[in-house]
């Protein structure tokens, strides 16, 4: 008889099985047969699934379907290197090995691996993201294009660097034991980090929700804890991501027009989510020293524990947006968060001046935020004609058709106001 | 009951897929192989390796199998139980091949003569 899909993990729908599977046989292969195998290796991969395909159609899914992928994944692998071999006339004994049995713990430990050496790579991040989407987590290219709003020929030419600079690496992560990999996490977490925000970013320039990248991110964290369950970042880093998906489904209306915190309804909000994030928001305060992400992770739960906008701990988030500021240094984005939080606790010219003082050293890439914002305190104090003014610069700075949606209907909203305070 | 035979005819470039859509596909032929069996319409199925040999005539000719040009061949058949063959062609309609672009055909095993066909 068949057998359903295994599915015991709570964001892990079924949709993701054959990527997780995927990430699973490179990881694995990768340390049996070497980095050098690895074009190899995903082909097999990829023949593995397209085999999976044909049989299990017409037979379902076998008992141990992870294990009758890696089997068939790891027979090809071994038939292309026989293949090339045997044209330069070399000895393949060595490869043929028979106890190929890799248990769990093994395979995770592969994954997490690959995933340190491809961190460790003296690489962009978004070609250490393209590469970790393509070997950790089974995307295609045109789906990583896809995902990242690219070109399949410019995710092609990443990829193809990345394999090089792979190759030229002499880091062996086999002599490296578990408790001496911390140290190598924070680059991974960087790159899971934003892995998770351009599914954020990538969502608000085309239609629909781009949840993928978020759910493999944290799919890949939680692969972290699974050798390392008492890592305070990684915790901290999935607390922050289940607090920012448990949200998404409220942030975009049928329309796709983007709502803001203020309107949305928050019984879209998903409370097992939220309590993920509290859940690992606890296990992250394991630490004597509070890293960057456990404060975004502690303001996103404010956010999530508030019942509507007005009973929004403001004076709380100023409070941790100003630690934020202490650690990282003042960044004009955190600077404008700060002071959208400060004008809910209460709304003042003062923070007019202190939105002056940021334009001196504006960057073009803070021009939309730093208007909205603008136009937002001028909202707050009743100036409507100047907030119309500030909305409009923001306009002009807009980036996406959901952005400029936003701002347009933030200006009718507005029209009425205006007239009533200019007469 | 009647037996019928479901020959399914694509191109079985399944490489072009994302993991994704194979692993919808296969789930859309578990889920329709689970309810032919629950319904007792489902003999027998398997898949037929794309590579294969043409043996021709008296000459016993062999070739590389018919589909020189084309990717396209036979990928796998299945056994039918129906009724009638309108009722097996509505159980075929359902086939989620069809969506990746297969043609299906549809043939009733001949019973025997002896055999009483009700």
């Amino acid at each position: 008889m068949m057998n359903r899909l295994p599915n015991n993990d709570i964001f892990q729908s079924t949709a993701h099985l054959f990527r997780a599977y995927s990430g699973k046989m490179v990881a694995i292969l990768t340390r049996y047969y070497g980095v050098d195998q690895l074009e190899n290796i995903m082909d097999a991969v990829q023949e593995s699934f397209e085999s999976a395909l044909s049989h299990w159609r017409y037979k379902g899914m076998p008992n141990k379907p992870e294990a009758w992928l890696i089997t068939a994944a790891k027979n090809k692998l071994i038939n292309m290197i026989k293949r090339e071999h045997r044209a330069s006339n070399i000895d393949f004994s060595i490869i043929a090995e028979n106890n190929f049995s890799p248990d769990e713990k093994q395979i995770i430990d592969s994954q997490l691996q690959l995933l340190l050496r491809i961190c460790e790579l003296k690489l962009p991040l978004k070609s250490q993201i393209i590469f970790t989407l393509y070997t950790s987590s089974g995307f295609g290219i045109p789906e990583i294009a896809n995902a990242l709003l690219m070109t399949n020929e410019a995710v092609k030419k990443s990829i193809f660097r990345t394999k090089l600079s792979l190759q030229n690496t002499s880091f062996n992560f086999d002599e490296l034991p578990n408790k001496y990999l911390a140290p190598h996490l924070s680059q991974l977490h960087l790159v899971l980090y934003l892995m998770f925000n351009e599914g954020y970013k990538t969502t608000r320039s085309r239609e629909g929700l781009n949840t993928d990248l978020c759910y493999e991110a944290m799919r890949l964290a939680k692969l972290i804890l699974q050798l390392q369950p008492n890592d305070a970042v990684t915790n901290a880093l999935l607390a922050l991501m289940f607090f920012n998906i448990a949200r998404f489904p409220a942030r975009v209306s049928s329309q796709n027009f983007w709502i803001p915190l203020e309107q949305q309804d928050r019984s879209l909000w998903n409370p097992i989510f939220i309590k993920e994030g509290m859940y690992y928001l606890d296990l992250s305060k394991n630490t004597e020293q509070l890293s960057k992400i456990h404060l975004e992770a502690m303001i996103a739960s404010i956010h999530c524990c508030a019942t509507d906008f007005k009973t929004t701990e403001w004076p709380k988030i100023v409070y941790l947006y100003e630690q934020l500021q202490l650690l990282e240094g003042p960044s004009t984005a955190l600077i404008l968060n700060k002071i959208i939080a400060m004008s809910y606790v209460k709304p003042s010219t003062d923070l007019l001046t202190e939105l002056k003082i940021l334009t001196k050293d504006l960057k073009p890439k803070h021009y939309f935020f730093f208007y909205l914002t603008k136009a937002h305190l001028h909202v707050l104090l009743h100036q409507y004609s100047m907030a119309e003014g500030s909305y409009r610069e923001a306009l002009d700075h807009a980036q996406s058709e959901i952005d400029k949606q936003f701002i347009l209907n933030k200006i009718i909203n507005i029209a009425p106001l205006d007239k009533t305070t200019r007469y | 009951m009647k037996e019928f035979l479901l020959l399914i005819r694509e191109d079985a470039n399944y490489g072009q897929l994302t993991l994704e859509e194979m692993q919808a596909d296969i789930e859309k032929h578990m889920a329709w192989v689970e309810t032919l069996i629950a319904k007792g319409q489902f003999k027998d199925g398997n898949p037929l390796d794309a590579t294969g040999v043409h043996i021709r005539g008296k000459e016993k000719l062999v070739t590389d199998g018919p589909y020189i040009e084309s990717k396209e061949c036979i990928s796998g058949y299945y056994f039918l139980l129906a009724n009638s063959l309108e009722e097996a062609t509505l159980i075929a309609k359902d086939c989620p091949a069809l969506e990746l672009g297969a043609i299906i055909e549809l043939r009733e095993v001949m019973a025997h003569d002896e055999q009483a066909t009700e």
